[in-house]
């Protein structure tokens, strides 16, 4: 790309795009904390059909399935703060459902590390971050503290109302309970009957699988992260954070 | 109060507010592009290009500074190299289907470095900047056995930046170490990988996970693996001490300058002389 030569107009402009992009990254992550995980996709994608989501074991193509991620996520929630408000009567009981939405939970999915580019033309953007997470969740084993590092990498959209996620890619090279190793040890927690019900909720599988990385073992090839991304004008310059056309 | 008066036309503010965002990409970069080992590529797109800048460029970590391009890149990516071709030979002298190649170079490990909580200050003449930011990041050493070391680790990145061009550049770079710590608890025992997929475990001609390694348990107390891959130094000396280096930073924390002096920097002659009370 031939260095573009900015007014102070613009580069103020850009400037702002760039913390858009960053406010998105960082709602986005905010989202999980305040256990509003089911809102992602109204609030911060772009409503365009070739939206992606992708993690390690393949993508979720398409609006209807980001949305059914999130929403999947959203009832997940339900079910385990059900389960909590059941298990804990006493401290719980007095609250309705709704208002134990997300007890005893936390996602905590923190982002840093952050190379962004905004197109030339300012109407995409490019970002990676590092996420080194620490997520409490409830499994039918109980409440599970885990370890997690990975990649997001996401290209934004500017829309008519604003910067949206078009593509995204979050790509673990870990997510283990923590007090394991890193490398597939097994853990040796037993099943909690008052939280089988979780055992049966599956989140609905990638519409497109396939291995985008492969979380940490000792023989896994030297992985690097995703590309940060480079200076560009035109997205069709650049590579995607999306599913790549073969 | 002098600085406080400092004036800048519109135009000169909003160049300042992008160098500060050049300067945070920049050092973001640095984390990837280290934990990609792409080193050598590091040093051609986001170290300093000019002659005179690389001569007195410089890389410090807790053992001293490499002082000099030449020695920069002997240890950055020479001696690195080594120490990756060391960490294989580990595989391929246990495992017959390990070849002790350049393809298989990284071969089970893996590390994370992050640049967060950062603070950017640039001189007043708009030449040069300080940066400081922490590390949280991981380091991950594999074995052959299966088994693996897994550690979190903490430390701050020091640098001063210099604009070539329209460019900021990485002049003098400061990695200081903190600590190296399990992910496992104390008194664990050793990861045990599951048996690969096209293993004679796997096939069911061995039980999966029959045998616990052999190998010694992870180190949880003695020499630091992390320190241990910053070399020796071209110009040796106690450059930062994790033990009392919370007592430094304080003074080490960019604070707004009019212009860069080498005794303020974060290159060997802006190095503190660490006394302990």
């Amino acid at each position: 790309m031939i260095k573009q030569q900015y007014s102070s107009e613009q580069l103020l402009t850009r400037w702002e795009d760039r913390r858009a992009c960053q406010n998105i990254a960082g709602k986005f992550s905010h989202s999980y904390v305040i256990h509003e995980e089911e809102l992602i996709y109204d609030r911060f994608w772009s409503k365009r059909d070739d939206v992606c989501l992708g993690f390690n074991e393949g993508w979720y193509n398409g609006a209807e399935a980001v949305k059914g991620y999130y929403d999947a996520l959203g009832e997940k929630k339900k079910l385990a703060s059900k389960l909590i408000r059941d298990r804990f009567p006493e401290e719980l009981a007095q609250y309705s459902e709704e208002e134990c939405a997300g007890v005893g939970i936390l996602g905590y999915k923190p982002v840093d590390t952050c190379v962004l580019e905004v197109a030339g033309n300012g109407e995409t953007a490019k970002g990676l971050w590092i996420c080194r997470g620490a997520s409490m969740e409830l499994t039918s084993c109980g409440f599970v503290l885990n370890t997690e590092w990975s990649y997001l990498a996401i290209d934004f959209i500017k829309e008519e109302d604003g910067w949206k996620i078009w593509h995204m890619k979050n790509v673990f090279d870990v997510l283990t309970p923590m007090g394991y190793g890193w490398a597939g040890e097994p853990t040796d927690f037993t099943e909690a009957p008052e939280f089988a019900p979780l055992k049966d909720f599956k989140m609905p599988e990638p519409n497109v699988p396939m291995k985008l990385r492969e979380y940490y073992h000792p023989m896994r090839v030297f992985s690097p992260s995703p590309m940060p991304p480079e200076p560009y004008y035109d997205f069709s310059e650049t590579f995607t954070y999306g599913i790549e056309e073969v | 109060m002098k600085r406080m008066n400092q004036q800048f036309t519109n135009d000169e503010l909003v160049v300042r507010l992008w160098d500060k965002e050049k300067i945070r990409d920049l050092m973001a970069r640095h984390c990837y592009y280290y934990a990609n080992e792409w080193r050598r590529k590091e040093l051609n797109d986001l170290w300093v290009q000019r002659y005179d800048n690389r001569k007195t460029a410089s890389l410090g970590n807790n053992l001293g500074y490499y002082e000099g391009w030449e020695n920069i890149c002997s240890f950055y990516v020479g001696e690195r190299e080594s120490q990756r071709y060391a960490r294989l030979k580990e595989y391929s002298d246990a495992l017959e289907d390990v070849e002790y190649s350049n393809l298989n170079l990284g071969l089970g490990q893996m590390s994370t470095h992050t640049a967060n909580t950062h603070l950017v200050e640039l001189s007043d003449d708009g030449l040069t900047a300080q940066y400081l930011a922490m590390d949280s990041g991981q380091v991950t050493y594999g074995h052959p056995d299966g088994t693996a070391d897994e550690y979190f680790i903490s430390g701050t990145i020091l640098a001063d930046l210099i604009k070539e061009g329209d460019d900021w550049k990485i002049w003098h770079l400061k990695i200081q170490h903190d600590s190296t710590c399990s992910a496992k608890p104390s008194g664990r025992k050793a990861t045990v990988r599951p048996p690969r997929p096209d293993s004679d475990a796997a096939k069911g001609e061995s039980p999966p996970n029959a045998a616990p390694p052999s190998r010694p348990k992870p180190k949880y107390i003695g020499p630091d693996p992390v320190v241990e891959e910053f070399g020796t130094p071209t110009t040796p000396m106690e450059a930062y001490l994790p033990k009392f280096g919370w007592a430094f930073l304080p003074d080490q924390m960019p604070v707004p300058y009019e212009y860069f002096d080498s005794r303020k920097g974060f290159g060997p002659d802006g190095q503190q002389e660490y006394v302990v009370y």
